[in-house]
C-alpha cells in the first residue's frame, strides 16, 4: 500500500502518511496478538486425540492418547465394578474387567477419533475424541 | 398511511416466507452435542445432534430416551408391567383370551407380519420358544462361564414345532392380539429396535428437527443432514475379523435414511471355547454361521433391521436376490474370514 | 432529530444497499467451510460510509435496521442475537476509533471487522456455555483484519466518489459546515 493509493481513495485531507502508518501498526498489532495467542494455545493444550471415559453418561476422566497409561475405572455400588483401561502406542483398550459379558475386553483397541469401546453392564463408554471435527460421527 | 403500512408488513412477510427457502444461514449458531443412554432395549443408545443450545439438545435427547423407554416396555417379552399390557402379557395369554393392547404394539406386529412375507419367512417373530431356550442358556453361560451349556436338540425341535406365525391373530379394529397356539411365543428382537427407532425418528421429523442421528444399538437413523447440508460420516464396525486391527470395515457418508448392522459380535456366549451368538437360523435352530456381520442401508430403520437380521441367516446368493427385490436397499456382508461383499450401490469404501 | 424526508431516503437507501451486499455475500461460496463465520463483511462498507457521512447516530440506526430486517428476511431469532451482538460491538469500536482521528477508514474497518467476530463469539460463549472456541476466535481475528483492510479501502473509495448531500439534515457536523 502506498500513499498514492490512499490519495486515489480520497483520503487527501489530513496527514495521510501518519494515518497510513497508524493503520499498518494497528493491523500488525492485531495480527501479532492473534498469532501469539495461537502459539500459546498450540503449546499449552495437549496435542491430538484424547480418550474420554464416561460412566453412566457422567465424565469420568480424559487421557491423552499419546501418553501411555493405565486407568482403573470404578463404577457401580461402592465402586465394585471395574474396567482396566490401557493406553499404549496411541491406542486405547480394556485389558480386564469384572463385567458379566467381557465384550469390552475382547473389543479391538481404538485409536481413531469417534471410535469407542462400550461396557454395557457397567455403563462405561470409552471414546476417542479430538479437538478437530471427528472423522466419523457414528458407528454401526 | 395505515394502508401503506399494512402493505409493507404484508410484503415483508411474503418476502420472508419466500426467502426462508434459500435463507437459513446457520453459521456458527449450531453446535454438535451427543448423549449416551444405557437403559433400554438392553443396548447402548447414542443421540447426536446439532442444536443452538445444550438445553435444547438435552430436551430432544430426553424425549428420545422417554420414547425408547415406552417402546421398550411395550415390546418387552421378559418383564410384565402393572400399568400397561405388553408383549410379555400377550405371550403369557397364549392359547387363552385376546388382550387389548396399545396401537403401537398392533402396528409393530402388523409390520412384523409384513416382514415375514417379504423375507420369505426368514424373519419370524413366532420363533420366541426357540429363542428363549437360547436366551436362557446365554444368560446362564454369561454369569457362570465354567458351566455354560447349549440347549438340547430335543428341546429345540420341540420348540420348533410351534413357530407358525398364523397362530398370531391381530384384530386391528378391536386393537386386540391373541396367540392361538398355547406353546407359541413372540420374540420381536429382529424388528422392535428398528421399528421403535424409526417411529421416534419420524416424531422428531414431524417436530421439524434437523441435524440429528439416532443410534440404538447399531440401528442408525438419520434425521436431517448436518447444518449446511453436509452428510453424516458413518462407519461399519470391524466385526472381529481374525488378524485384522482395522477399527472399521467401511466408512461412508449418509444424508438420510437408516443403516443397521447385525453381527455375531454383538451378543454371544462361549461354550467349550466356541462362540454362540444371538441370531438363530430358523432352519438349523443354531446360531447362523454364514457371516461375521451384515449391514443394510435403506430409507427406513425398521426395514433395515429386518433385512440385516434376515440376510445374516441366509447364504450370500439368496441374500443378494432378496436385497435386489427391494427398492433403495443396499447391503454389505462381512464373511467369516473378513471377505467383504456388497451390492453395487453400497456407498463408501 | 427530525426525520426529514431526505434523511429517511438516505437511511433507507443505505439500509437496502447494506442488505443487498450481505445477500450477495451470502450467495458467494464459503471461504473455508471448516470455519464458518469467515466473511468479508461487505455491508460494513455502508456502515463506515454512514459513520463518516451521516454521523454516528444515523449509522447506528442504519446498522440496527439492517440487522433487524436481515433477521426477519433471512434468519431467525438466533441469528438476530448473533449479528446484533457483532454489530453493536463493531459499531461502538468503529465510532471510538474514528473519534481518535488517528486512523483512516482502513483502521476503522479493521477494528469493525475484528470486533464483529468478537461480538458473535462472545454471544456464542453466552448461549452455548462453551469456552472451547479459542482457536476460532484467533482465526476470525486474522481473517477479520484482512477483510477489514479490503472493506476499509472500499469504504474510502465510496466516500470519495459519492459527494455529500448538502441538504441532508444531519444533526451535527454537517449542519455546522453548511
Amino acid at each position: 500500500m502506498s500513499d498514492r493509493l490512499y490519495h486515489k481513495c480520497g483520503l487527501t485531507k489530513v496527514k495521510i502518511s501518519e494515518k497510513l502508518r497508524n493503520d499498518i501498526i494497528l493491523a500488525v498489532a492485531v495480527l501479532a496478538v492473534a498469532l501469539i495467542a495461537l502459539l500459546i494455545l498450540l503449546f499449552a493444550s495437549p496435542h491430538g486425540n484424547l480418550v474420554s471415559v464416561t460412566v453412566n453418561g457422567e465424565l469420568y476422566g480424559e487421557y491423552p492418547l499419546d501418553v501411555d497409561t493405565t486407568v482403573e475405572i470404578y463404577s457401580g455400588e461402592d465402586g465394585r465394578d471395574v474396567n482396566v483401561l490401557v493406553v499404549s502406542e496411541g491406542r486405547a483398550s480394556v485389558i480386564s474387567a469384572n463385567c458379566r459379558d467381557g465384550i469390552c475386553v475382547r473389543h479391538r483397541p481404538v485409536s481413531r477419533s469417534g471410535a469407542s469401546i462400550v461396557c454395557l453392564p457397567h455403563g462405561v463408554v470409552i471414546t476417542v475424541v479430538s479437538d478437530a471435527d471427528a472423522d466419523i460421527d457414528i458407528v454401526s | 398511511m395505515k394502508k401503506i403500512f399494512c402493505k409493507i408488513i404484508f410484503s415483508l412477510v411474503l418476502l420472508s416466507l419466500l426467502l426462508s427457502v434459500f435463507g437459513c444461514n446457520e453459521q456458527i449458531s449450531k453446535q454438535k452435542f451427543s448423549k449416551v443412554y444405557f437403559d433400554h432395549f438392553d443396548t447402548v443408545t447414542t443421540v447426536v445432534g446439532y442444536e443452538n443450545s445444550k438445553e435444547e439438545f438435552n430436551s430432544v435427547a430426553a424425549l428420545v430416551n422417554t420414547r425408547l423407554y415406552e417402546y421398550h416396555k411395550l415390546y418387552d417379552i421378559y418383564n410384565s408391567y402393572s400399568t400397561i399390557t405388553n408383549l410379555c402379557d400377550i405371550n403369557s395369554a397364549a392359547g387363552k383370551e385376546p388382550l387389548k393392547v396399545d396401537k403401537r404394539i398392533i402396528d409393530m406386529l402388523l409390520y412384523a407380519k409384513e416382514a415375514y412375507e417379504m423375507t420369505g419367512g426368514e424373519t419370524n417373530i413366532a420363533m420366541g420358544s426357540i429363542l428363549s431356550l437360547w436366551h436362557e442358556k446365554r444368560e446362564q453361560g454369561s454369569q457362570d462361564p465354567d458351566n455354560a451349556s447349549l440347549p438340547t436338540d430335543q428341546e429345540l425341535r420341540a420348540a420348533a414345532a410351534h413357530t407358525d406365525i398364523s397362530a398370531l391373530q391381530i384384530d386391528e379394529n378391536a386393537s386386540t392380539v391373541l396367540i392361538t397356539d398355547p406353546d407359541m411365543r413372540l420374540d420381536v428382537g429382529a424388528v422392535a429396535k428398528g421399528y421403535a427407532t424409526e417411529m421416534i425418528a419420524r416424531e422428531l421429523e414431524s417436530m421439524g428437527k434437523h441435524g440429528y442421528v439416532l443410534n440404538v444399538g447399531g440401528n442408525i437413523r438419520i434425521v436431517g443432514t448436518k447444518p449446511g447440508g453436509e452428510p453424516w460420516r458413518v462407519a461399519v464396525e470391524n466385526p472381529g475379523i481374525p488378524g485384522s486391527s482395522y477399527e472399521y470395515v467401511r466408512e461412508l457418508s449418509l444424508s438420510s435414511g437408516a443403516m443397521v448392522t447385525s453381527g455375531s459380535y454383538q451378543r454371544y456366549y462361549v461354550v467349550d471355547g466356541k462362540r454362540y451368538h444371538h441370531i438363530i437360523d430358523k432352519d438349523t435352530l443354531y446360531p447362523s454361521e454364514y457371516f461375521l456381520s451384515v449391514s443394510v442401508i435403506c430409507d427406513n430403520s425398521a426395514l433395515a433391521d429386518v433385512l440385516s437380521t434376515a440376510l445374516f441367516s441366509m447364504p450370500y446368493e439368496e441374500g443378494i436376490a432378496l436385497v435386489s427385490s427391494i427398492d433403495s436397499a443396499e447391503a454389505l456382508w462381512v464373511g467369516l474370514h473378513g471377505e467383504i461383499k456388497t451390492t453395487d450401490g453400497f456407498p463408501g469404501k | 432529530m427530525k426525520y426529514g424526508a431526505r434523511r429517511i431516503a438516505h437511511i433507507s437507501i443505505a439500509v437496502s444497499v447494506a442488505m443487498i451486499l450481505s445477500y450477495i455475500e451470502f450467495l458467494l461460496p464459503p471461504v473455508w467451510s471448516a470455519v464458518p463465520g469467515i466473511k468479508l463483511g461487505l455491508a460494513n462498507i455502508i456502515i463506515i460510509f454512514a459513520i463518516y457521512r451521516y454521523g454516528s447516530g444515523n449509522a447506528a440506526i442504519i446498522s440496527g435496521l439492517r440487522i433487524f430486517l436481515s433477521a426477519l428476511l433471512f434468519g431467525s431469532i438466533m441469528t438476530l442475537l448473533y449479528s446484533a451482538a457483532g454489530a453493536l460491538l463493531s459499531l461502538c469500536g468503529m465510532m471510538i476509533v474514528k473519534k481518535t482521528g488517528l486512523f483512516s477508514t482502513v483502521g476503522v474497518s479493521i477494528v469493525g471487522g475484528v470486533l464483529h467476530n468478537v461480538g458473535q463469539i462472545l454471544m456464542a460463549v453466552i448461549l452455548l456455555r462453551t469456552a472451547e472456541i479459542g482457536y476460532y476466535m484467533i482465526v476470525l481475528a486474522i481473517t477479520g483484519t484482512l477483510a477489514g483492510i479490503a472493506v476499509g479501502i472500499a469504504a474510502a473509495s465510496l466516500i470519495k466518489h459519492i459527494p455529500p448531500d448538502r441538504n441532508f439534515l444531519a444533526p451535527k457536523k454537517t449542519d455546522k459546515i453548511e
